[in-house]
């Protein structure tokens, strides 16, 4: 059995983890329809860490991940991201979603600066940064188009542009590259791994690929069907950076089968 | 679906082939070649049963007749649609404008919706040609009641788009907005208000044809000038070529006023769905 990695004993001398979340619980609509979503969810993510987060679908990610935005409530337990409500906080948080939800009136580099328009931050200001993030993620050039003008990898690079340009404290990502083949996933995945070792952000990126959790995450938490709970949560000792043909190797097929196995388990109840 | 995106980080499109724009063109012309085909032929088969069965001008004048009097009375047709087309612009503005601005506040203010919803919905039931003649009561004779009409007929489909646009945003972006902890006044100005301009334009496309018929309307009953004033002198002397030249004159100002509307659409939103190319 893979061990539960629980909140941590809080040592004096220990970094505080940057999300905590403890015993949550949340349960959708009333009770003759109501769904069970989480049960008792508990993890902790550090400061720059990077946690994939798998499980089988409907068991909750997504719920876990906009319950971390802000953008929904929960019924029980605790969530803290910086020792702050993530309802209320005022902490800039990046996301991408599935899709990539770019605004079809507005050019790529528009699209990237929403995020600082939206928080009523001069924009000008950080047009230069916006533009380093294009060029970073290899679409300098591209400033000037519409998202329809792009293809679906372009696209969802520039939601990570635009998650990422008012330097939030977390990058919360739902099954990013999902949509995607197999070959602009792999190079996305490079990228996400440069970007973050350039910039350590904190990262929670939920996925359904177990390959892709192992190759991107310092640790995979894996959750049960629904209601969802973390089962086990999988250390990737892997060394950085990463290159792709890692997947081929013996060491990466140890981690992925560790993950596969705590699946399973967690499937079976 | 798009393909696996471009590796060139130059900057240059996909370029389009040039035998791609030239098989846009040809059948452009191809369908250009029909329609005026189409419409000859159309034309020659009234011509030819009006005179085959002798039927007097007064009846059904054939396109040929119909034809000289709007080359004959050029300037008297001109100067009657001039006063329709300002008619018309005047009152689809204000009437387009009272729509848009109204969808704005209801969608703002919930409690609003409550009331004016079913009020809105209540009164757009009315026959609005039936209040022709109370608009000549309330405003009097001439442009005032014309204009009034033409704001009628065009209000409710450009509010109940509107509105619809502006309350239908797509849930993701409404999601992306609550990530980023946006104020209500910013969510609507960045988000609602760009997303509902292409809903905004359809309502208008209905509007544009309605308002015409507004105006008409209106200048049958108030008296004045007019396409619709010309109509209503012509049917009083039995003069049917020149009803007709005028059925003709309100159809090219609706067309040209149709027109403006979608080169105006055009304009504002290009990056709507429907100019988009492949
Ligand atoms: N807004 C909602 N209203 C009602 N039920 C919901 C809502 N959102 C999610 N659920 C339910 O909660 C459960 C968990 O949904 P969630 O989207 O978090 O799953 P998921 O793990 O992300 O699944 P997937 O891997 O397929 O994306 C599902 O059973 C879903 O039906
Ligand atoms: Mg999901």
């Amino acid at each position: 059995m893979v061990p539960v990695k629980l909140a941590f004993p809080v040592a004096a001398d220990r970094v505080q983890p940057i999300i905590r979340v403890h015993g949550v619980g949340k349960t959708f609509g009333r009770s003759p329809d109501a769904v069970e979503a989480l049960r008792d969810v508990s993890f902790d993510v550090d400061e720059g860490e990077f946690v994939s987060l798998v499980g089988p679908s409907g068991c909750g990610k997504s719920t876990m991940l906009r319950i971390l935005a802000g953008i929904i409530d929960w019924d029980r337990g605790e969530v803290l991201v910086r020792g702050e409500d993530p309802r209320a906080t005022r902490l800039p948080v990046g996301m991408v979603f599935q899709a990539p939800v770019l605004l079809p009136w507005r050019t790529v580099l528009q699209n990237i600066l929403l995020p600082l328009e939206m928080a009523g931050i001069n924009h000008r200001a950080h047009e230069g940064r916006a533009r380093e993030l294009v060029a970073w993620v290899g679409l300098a050039g591209f400033e000037g188009k519409r998202p329809y003008e792009l293809s679906g990898g372009m696209e969802q690079r520039v939601a990570l542009c635009r998650a990422l340009v008012n330097d939030p404290v977390l990058l919360l990502a739902d099954e990013p590259f999902g949509a995607l083949d197999a070959m602009t996933r792999d190079r996305l995945n490079l990228e996400l791994q440069r970007i973050w070792m350039a910039t350590r952000k904190t990262v929670v990126f939920v996925t359904h690929s177990i390959q892709e959790a192992v190759f991107l995450g310092d640790r995979v938490a894996v959750m049960t069907g629904r209601p969802g709970r973390v089962f086990a949560v999988v250390n990737v000792g892997l060394s950085r950076p990463r290159e792709l043909a890692i997947q081929d190797g013996r060491e990466f097929g140890r981690y992925a089968a560790e993950v596969r196995v705590a699946l399973e388990a967690a499937c079976a109840g | 679906m798009r393909g696996i995106e471009e590796t060139s980080g130059d900057g240059s499109p996909v370029p389009v082939g040039a035998g791609g724009e030239r098989g846009q063109t040809s059948r452009i012309t191809g369908r250009l070649a029909f329609t005026g085909a189409y419409t000859v032929c159309a034309l020659a088969s009234w011509e030819i049963l009006v005179r085959g069965l002798a039927i007097p001008d007064y009846l059904l004048p054939g396109p040929w007749a119909v034809f000289q009097v709007v080359a004959g009375r050029f300037g008297l047709l001109a100067s009657h649609a001039v006063v329709t087309v300002q008619e018309i612009v005047l009152g689809f503005a204000l009437g387009a404008g009272l729509g848009a601005a109204l969808a704005v506040v209801v969608s703002l203010v919930a409690a609003l919706r409550m009331v004016l919803l079913p009020t809105l919905v209540a009164l757009q039931s009315i026959p609005k040609v039936a209040l022709a003649p109370l608009m000549v009561v309330w405003l009097g004779i001439g442009p005032a009641p014309i204009v009034a009409m033409a704001a009628l007929f065009s209000f409710f489909p450009v509010f109940i788009n509107t509105l619809s646009g502006l309350t239908k945003v797509e849930p993701a972006m409404v999601e992306l907005a609550q990530v980023l902890r946006a104020t209500p006044w910013r969510r609507f100005r960045k988000i609602a208000l760009p997303y509902s301009l292409p809903f905004l334009f359809d309502g208008m496309k209905i509007a544009m044809p309605l308002s015409i018929v507004g105006a008409v309307v209106g200048e049958f009953t108030s008296g004045g000038r007019g396409l619709g004033n010309l109509i209503l002198v012509a049917s009083s002397q039995v003069n049917t070529p020149l009803i007709f030249a005028s059925l003709v004159a309100i159809t090219v100002v609706a067309l040209l006023l149709f027109g403006a509307v979608q080169v105006l659409e055009r304009l504002v939103i290009p990056w709507s769905v429907q100019f988009r190319k492949g």
